[in-house]
């Protein structure tokens, strides 16, 4: 390997927070440097602005539970975070769907899905709530309180061909295995949520100033 | 779609600036203020079934301006400095791009943003080798050969403590501009920041730069960030920014382009206004001197022949 390829491969490692061994004495200097924190940051904060503008009921749950910047970091430091913004959002997304926290995985799994949709893919997703999903994004939309959890169970369906391309479901609690009896599941009626995503995000005027 | 270039005007250098997507009202804005647009091809995509493609609504607008007004790439994505490989899907966008429309120039950064394919999320400036230096140069050979267009490079303002170096950094692009079939952006923000980082002696830089492969000069406006300067493109330009602009354009014989960079995500900051009266503002400080310059100098012809 090139003496080139090894200090890249190395800053690579640094710049992402990955746990190695250095060997370029450079890499080494560099390592120690203020500076190193800095662009992380940068590198950090410019992925939370994207995922915010695009991803924002998942970000707004995030930053309610006060997991959002970790999260963000965790993503950037172990994925091939992508530069593109459509790109970022679905890994962001992918990512939360599988978080530890049912609430975040069911508003990140519904949140792809909905991209996914108004990008014209045609796959149905159905999505699995403890609460009225509807209630959930609309106190996310409005800054409101999140709903407790009911007992009851909501399948919500996304697909491109759907008004709003959502659907949902009240199941009861007897129909949790997700198939809807006929006569006991009722529809929801579903408020449409602003869902359209910014697509540029907004450098904030009092952010990137000297000392912040 | 034909290919031009842009000459070195004879009464000065073109104005430019950014145009990176989402906003068609502020580029409708922008056509008459200036001569050239400059694009980034990765800032107009969007994600298809897991495909970066450019956008159909932006593609059909800048088929639009390009009645009025002319096109150069200036990117971020190629990763020229890459030891492993450049992006290859970077030059997939450049060729959709070229499909559409004409370009005088494409033009990149001298740097690196990915690492055996993986995004950095920052971009490296490269260290002043010759390892560095003859990776640049056959890449650049390469592009001419892909590529009836000339090809520029711009210095890359770095923020990470400078590694050990062969060249000076004038030094260095010397020594590119001379092996490569490329000329140079020189962007005096930039500059700046190296200054601030790095101790960069401008003067001594200006001095010892052969300033015949300058093509496009680029001004921006940064900021401060715990106690290092970015050239993040986020604010108007400062006047100390412009007086420097205006010393490289005095000293760059083949200038043909003068461009104002901003991020599209400071749009909503800066606003619209702000944006449009930073280029009359540019036109006025760099521009119109060289005109006036020209016309002086057509006259004295004109004396002298009657």
């Amino acid at each position: 390997m090139s003496a080139l390829a090894r200090q890249q491969r190395e800053l690579l490692a640094l710049v992402k927070g990955r746990t190695q061994a250095f060997e370029d004495p450079y890499v080494r200097r560099v390592m120690v440097s203020h500076r190193l924190t800095v662009v992380r940051t940068i590198a950090i904060r410019w992925r939370m602005y994207q995922i915010e503008a695009q991803c924002r009921y998942t970000s707004r749950l995030c930053k309610r539970l006060g997991i959002f910047e970790s999260r963000v970091e965790r993503h950037f430091s172990e994925f091939d975070s992508s530069p593109h913004i459509d790109e970022l959002s679905a890994q962001f997304l992918n990512a939360q769907s599988d978080a530890v926290e049912p609430l975040v995985r069911a508003v990140a799994a519904t949140e792809l899905a909905l991209l996914r949709a108004r990008a014209g893919q045609s796959d149905v997703v159905e999505t699995r709530w403890d609460r009225n999903p509807d209630l959930v994004f609309r106190a996310l939309e409005n800054f409101e309180q999140i709903p407790p959890s009911e007992d009851a169970n909501y399948l919500l369906r996304i697909a491109c061909d759907l008004p709003n391309f959502l659907e949902c479901l009240r199941l009861s609690t007897t129909e949790s295995d997700g198939v809807p009896r006929h006569g006991t599941a009722a529809k929801i009626n579903l408020q449409a949520w602003s869902c359209e995503p910014v697509r540029a995000p907004v450098i904030r005027s009092e952010e990137w100033t000297d000392g912040s | 779609v034909a290919s031009f270039t842009i000459a070195q005007p004879a009464r000065g250098p073109l104005l430019a600036t950014t145009f990176t997507g989402d906003d068609l009202v502020l580029l409708r804005r922008l056509v008459p203020l200036v001569d050239v647009i400059e694009l980034a091809p990765e800032t107009l995509v969007h994600s298809r079934g897991g495909r970066l493609e450019l956008r159909s609504e932006l593609l059909e607008a800048l088929v639009e301006a390009s009645t009025t007004v002319k096109f150069v790439v200036h990117g971020v994505g190629l990763s020229i400095g890459s030891a492993d490989s450049w992006n290859d899907d970077y030059l997939r966008l450049l060729d959709e791009l070229l499909d559409h429309i004409s370009l005088g120039w494409h033009s990149e950064h001298l740097g690196c943003t990915t690492v055996d394919g993986e995004n950095l999320g920052t971009m490296l400036a490269l260290p002043r080798t010759s390892e560095a230096l003859d990776l640049v140069c056959e890449r650049v050979e390469r592009l001419a050969g892909r590529y009836r267009l000339p090809f520029l490079l711009e210095h890359v303002a770095g923020i990470l403590p400078e590694p050990d170096s062969e060249f000076s950094a004038a030094g260095f692009l010397n020594q590119l501009a001379g092996m490569a079939p490329c000329g140079l952006v020189l962007d005096a923000r930039n500059l700046e920041c190296d200054r601030f980082n790095h101790g960069l002696n401008i003067a001594n830089f200006l001095a010892e730069l052969n300033f015949e492969s300058v093509r496009e000069l680029h001004l921006a406006g940064g900021v401060e960030y715990q106690g290092v300067a970015l050239d993040i493109h986020s604010r108007l330009t400062c006047p100390g920014t412009r007086q420097l602009a205006a010393e490289i354009a005095r000293r760059s014989p083949n200038l043909s382009l003068v461009t104002y960079e901003y991020l599209k995500e400071a749009i909503p900051v800066l606003g619209h206004d702000a944006i449009c009266d930073e280029l009359e503002l540019i036109r006025e400080e760099l521009l119109l001197p060289h005109v006036r310059e020209a016309e002086v100098g057509v006259r004295s012809a004109e004396r002298l022949k009657a």
